[in-house]
């Protein structure tokens, strides 16, 4: 159990988050690229794309630390896999729903950004020590509204279900935060929750239009501006394995209904189910909030973003914290 | 068995990654590979802002000493596995500016341009068979 | 003994989290030691990329850690330029501040109170 827990589940979760998350890239760059009326890459581009950075020399700057230049990307890949064992996916208890909570994962997610801040004050290059900058200043402006996000839905779980831990993700996915709240202005402030959480998502990503620590015709790549070869690789595919993570997050809190339960079948089909309902959700909430944004938006510039996150998406994120305070109290 | 080599550029002519070293007119005539007319996404290339990631080095149009000198800079920083394709007739042979006293002549006496694309300048057709064949006459040559 | 970090709303085990990092960790290596490790040390490959320009010196290039939150005062300058004016320097400045505040920290506690 042991093993099973703490050996298989980790290779599972980053293998099969790397194999997922390149795949959405893949549909994401054919969606985008249909929008702008192009045909786009095949579905398999992202693959061949990290197989070609694999066999590309990895230059080390010689104004780089090297140790750290090196360390960054791996810190990246490794920590952002490990997000996902504390995430309820497709219906199924976290594999490590004993070991952490809601909070590890919103402190966890911290973590890459910051191997990248690391990684791009390592390179020893101006362009990536302003992408580095930025990074930073942007994860301090994302995390305000999504700790708010994280406190409400706990808040409002402990109103209602006094007995259970508030925090742990496992409880929360399954007890829908839709049926906790008792009007319209409890729903209204979910909204209000759920829209901040899908303006945070595309920031975490660091993607178009919150793509400043690595705008390419700005900073030239910004914090990956010195990276080649494997350590780029190990970036593109940890930037794959966000796109799982993320949006596995909001699902848990806001969508963590699966279908199975309408099909009269066996464990195993529901199990399959769930995971293929799961993967459309994931998709979808991928489309709206990342897909779209980034065909249709520009870039921001760094204090733009600031007003964004630290002010307008706090705002409304408190708005609907107080709405749900409001709901109870009535 | 193919060789070692052969695998890697089997690898590298499906993701080319292009960073652009243009500096003239070719500039304006190659951008329409990138839009949805001729989509150069749909062969795997898109263009990279840094060399650090690019395979191939497209320079387009003549070069003046001084931005020789940057463009042999920009080519020395690529990693290998890397090519140089030279766009246009001004590579080639100086093009229109043959007499100017600033200009290159001739790219490959300065730097190892793998595959010249004629044409002042080139149609975009021609920019993705010389990328398809560039590979392919890099595996042919070793 | 080291055990969870318990409250009375959530669980946080670190070791656990070690141990699951240093499986992934292994495995990201993995995948690293599969890709290409050489490069031409000692050449000009190793230079920083400034769009091809030569570094002349690595002081120039520096960006400083003064300019680290750029964005972050930009953006919330109404709230900084107050602030950065309100510090005069002036001892009786800041001990009117800290009198001002006390009063009202006072009024607050006693109303609250009663």
């Amino acid at each position: 159990m042991f093993i099973l827990r703490f050996v298989v589940a980790p290779i599972i979760a980053i293998l099969g988050a790397i194999f997922v998350g390149l795949i959405i890239m893949g549909i994401d760059r054919i969606l985008a690229a249909r929008m702008q009326s192009r045909v786009g890459p095949p579905l398999r581009q992202p693959f061949w794309d990290v197989k070609k950075l694999m066999i590309k020399e990895n230059i080390i700057p010689e104004n780089a630390i090297s140790w750290l230049f090196n360390a960054a990307p791996v810190i990246c890949l490794a920590v952002v896999s490990t997000i996902l064992l504390y995430l309820p996916l497709a219906g199924f208890s976290p594999i490590l729903a004993a070991h952490g909570d809601l909070i590890v994962v919103v402190y966890l997610l911290i973590l890459p950004a910051l191997a990248k801040v690391i990684g791009g004050f390592a390179s020893g290059s101006p362009f990536a020590s302003v992408g580095a900058q930025r990074e930073m200043v942007m994860m301090m402006s994302y995390e305000f509204p999504l700790a708010i996000i994280a406190v409400s839905v706990a808040w409002l779980l402990s109103k209602v279900h006094p007995s259970l831990d508030a925090f742990s993700l496992q409880a929360i996915a399954t007890h829908p935060v839709w049926g906790l709240v008792k009007g319209p202005l409890g729903i209204v402030g979910l909204i209000l929750l759920l829209v901040s959480l899908l303006v945070v998502t595309p920031g975490e990503l660091s993607v178009i239009p919150f793509d400043l620590p690595d705008a390419p015709t700005e900073i030239v790549g910004g914090v990956l501006a010195e990276y080649s070869g494997r350590n780029y690789a190990l970036f593109y595919l940890a930037s794959a394995v966000k796109l799982v993570v993320l949006p596995s997050l909001l699902i848990a809190i806001f969508f963590p209904y699966g279908i199975s339960g309408l099909f009269n079948v066996g464990a195993a089909a529901a199990g399959v189910i769930d995971v293929v309902f799961f993967l459309v959700k994931l998709f979808v909430i991928l489309f709206f909030s990342v897909t779209c944004v980034h065909v249709l938006a520009a870039r921001l510039k760094i204090d733009q973003l600031v007003n964004t996150y630290f002010m307008a998406m706090t705002a409304v994120s408190l708005v609907g914290l107080v709405l749900i305070v409001l709901d109870a109290a009535i | 068995m193919p060789s070692e080599k052969a695998i890697k550029m089997n690898r590298i002519i499906k993701a080319i990654w292009v960073f652009n070293w243009f500096n003239s007119c070719g500039f304006t005539e190659l951008i329409p590979v990138v839009g949805s007319r001729w989509d150069m996404e749909r062969f795997g290339m898109i263009i990279t802002p840094t060399p650090r990631h690019a395979d191939v080095l497209f320079i387009a149009g003549y070069q003046t000493w001084k931005s020789l000198e940057r463009a042999k800079r920009v080519y020395e920083q690529m990693a290998e596995p890397r090519v140089v394709l030279g766009l246009g007739a001004c590579t080639m042979s100086g093009g229109m500016y043959w007499d100017s006293y600033n200009t290159v002549k001739r790219l490959s006496d300065y730097l190892p341009v793998t595959m010249y694309i004629p044409g002042c300048p080139p149609r975009p057709e021609a920019v993705f068979e010389a990328c398809v064949k560039i590979f392919q006459h890099v595996k042919e040559l070793k | 003994m080291i055990g969870s970090l318990l409250s009375n709303a959530g669980v946080w085990m670190p070791l656990a989290w070690l141990f699951v990092l240093v499986v992934t960790w292994a495995i990201v290596y993995y995948i690293r030691s599969r890709g290409e490790a050489r490069y031409h040390k000692d050449t000009e490959q190793v230079r920083p990329f400034l769009a091809g320009h030569p570094e002349t010196s690595k002081a120039a290039m520096h960006v400083r850690a003064s300019n680290e939150y750029w964005g972050f005062m930009e953006a919330l300058k109404g709230y900084y330029h107050p602030l950065i004016k309100g510090h005069t320097g002036n001892l009786n400045d800041y001990i009117c501040w800290f009198i001002c505040i006390l009063a009202i920290v006072l009024v607050l506690v006693i109303s609250v109170g009663v």
